[in-house]
């Protein structure tokens, strides 16, 4: 009964943002797959990186609030089965993976912290404050830099490795993953109140918020862009050009998040984002397609 | 001066608010009561312009929304944003310079805490802060002393007086009479979304005793307490 209510929450999910639910299970192993695909072939620590992924999709199930309720709602057996079987379903895409590429190592290691992990409650301390560089100018980084602190020093790590072990993709992927990262810091909606609390015109409130993305986005890459530049000047031109396109991803998502406001980011805004992806252009007329749905929404709540 | 006319306001067929016409002084505070779900939070949300309406909604200083200090009966707080982050947010907002906000925290709020981890009362202290650290014309209080200790209910009601004086337009909610008692001018019973009547300083006791009569009856009786 729980499942069938968790599994009923996840398409409700699916649905809010636009996608059918059997669509949106295909694209998820279909993306696993290939990413998996890729980096085996590529990386050999690449398999540690999945297990690290999905240890942290574990703990996020074993935060303190959920394990709560569940304590309350269910007999200590049922909870621990419950627990077992939700880190165990987590799991079972990737250890798919590493049975098929015959992963034998990786495939232990994920199935003992799996069973550790039901076992392991996280207690997220409230009480203990994060500081952040970007509390002048709240709330997307502040909020975001404390809720992906993990990602954004795994990012550094990944621009370690790939310098450590002389690649230059794996450091231009550091710096993807950091710009992913900071692009999820606009796929919610903020409430209504935060977006009438400003006296700006809907276009001075547009261009502030994408400055603001782009100075911390700024902040955060800057270090991995100048290192990578270090080791590998004669990629300069390459590392530029990426850069710049990332600027222009990271404009186009903040403007999709107002294009689509109060709602979520809806299919059509993902699908026109999903194409810009190989040919990069095409975002010399979203971003302005974007601009001017996103003046449209705001007007009931910006003079 | 907020000046409202002929404000109607209907989701579907439900009509909420019907053809009211009201106008707010400067310098007077407000009582608006009524029973839940009399309309109370649809005509801030209108006079916040946060909903569509039929009618118009004028004020001295327009656009109104952008002097006006909207306190919402449940204020929401991102999860990992600090008192101090949500007061700079807010004063951003209306590009307030402000940077002693340890100075102005007359509550004694723990402002580098998560605001999400306060208490009701807190939460709603931290948000009425934030409101007069912006330096609004006009100020809607939606509840205001829910959940709000005794002490701080008192430097609110002061607060309030004060907002008056100094010319300030104040409109409260609140379900509880003594604190209106205490700040207001004039309280308008609102009632199947219209205003049935106005009711000056000096009639207050008269208010509340028919409410009272209204809301309370022999219902205790009914009770059968023993």
């Amino acid at each position: 009964m729980y499942f069938q209510l968790q599994f009923k929450l996840l398409n409700r999910r699916f649905k809010e943002l636009g996608f059918e639910p059997w669509f949106a299970y295909v694209l998820i192993l279909l993306t696993l797959m290939t990413l998996v695909h890729q980096s085996f072939e590529r990386y050999s620590f690449a398999p540690y990186v999945f297990i690290a992924l999905c240890m942290l999709l574990q703990v996020n199930l074993g935060n303190q609030k959920r394990i709560d309720f569940l304590k309350t709602v269910f007999s200590s057996s049922k909870f621990r089965g419950i627990r077992l079987l939700e880190n165990a379903l987590m799991a079972l895409p990737f250890m798919i993976e590493f049975i098929v590429y015959q992963k034998w190592i990786a495939l232990v290691i994920l199935g003992l912290t799996t069973i550790l992990l039901a076992f392991i409650n996280v207690k997220i301390s409230h009480q203990k404050t994060l500081p952040t560089p970007f509390s002048k100018h709240p709330f997307e980084y502040s909020v975001g830099f404390r809720s992906a602190l993990l990602l954004l020093i795994s990012c550094y790590i990944l621009m370690g490795i790939g310098l450590y072990v002389d690649n230059f993709n794996l450091g231009m992927f550091s710096i993807l993953a950091l710009f992913v990262v900071c692009m999820g810091f606009y796929t919610q909606p903020e409430e209504e109140f935060y977006v009438w609390i400003h006296h700006h015109s809907t276009s001075t409130f547009l261009f502030s918020k994408v400055k603001t993305a782009m100075v911390n986005v700024c902040l955060l890459s800057a270090p991995l862009v100048f290192i990578l530049l270090a080791f590998y000047p004669k990629d300069g031109g390459y590392i530029a050009i990426f850069v710049l396109t990332a600027f222009a991803f990271i404009t186009a998502v903040v403007l999709a998040k107002y294009a689509a406001y109060p709602n979520e980011i809806q299919l059509i805004q993902v699908f026109f984002l999903g194409i810009s992806i190989p040919a990069p252009f095409l975002l010399l007329l979203f971003i302005p397609l974007f601009y001017n749905q996103a003046t449209n929404r705001l007007k009931s709540y910006l003079k | 001066m907020i000046e409202i006319h002929q404000l109607n306001k209907s989701y579907g067929t439900n009509e909420v608010l019907k053809a009211i016409t009201l106008r707010f002084e400067e310098g007077k505070v407000y009582g608006i009561v009524g029973e839940n779900g009399a309309g109370k939070t649809t005509l801030f949300r209108c006079i916040a312009e946060l909903e569509a309406y039929k009618g118009t909604i004028t004020a001295s200083k327009t656009p109104l929304k952008d002097y006006l200090g909207l306190l919402l009966t449940e204020p929401f707080f991102f999860s990992k944003i600090t008192g101090r982050e949500y007061l700079q947010l807010l004063c951003n907002a209306r590009s307030v310079e402000e940077t002693n906000f340890d100075e102005r925290n007359i509550f004694d709020l723990p402002l580098g805490q998560y605001a999400s981890t306060y208490s009701t009362g807190m939460k709603k202290k931290l948000a009425i802060l934030g409101l007069l650290l912006q330096g609004n014309t006009y100020f809607i209080f939606d509840e205001p002393f829910n959940g709000v200790d005794i002490q701080s209910n008192m430097i609110i009601t002061e607060i309030i007086l004060k907002l008056k004086a100094l010319n300030k337009t104040v409109l409260i909610s609140s379900h509880i009479f003594s604190t209106l008692k205490d700040t207001c001018d004039e309280i308008h019973l609102l009632k199947n979304g219209q205003f049935e009547e106005a009711v000056q300083k000096e009639q207050f006791h008269e208010l509340e005793a028919a409410m009272k009569d209204v809301s309370i009856g022999n219902k205790i009786d009914q009770l059968g307490l023993k």
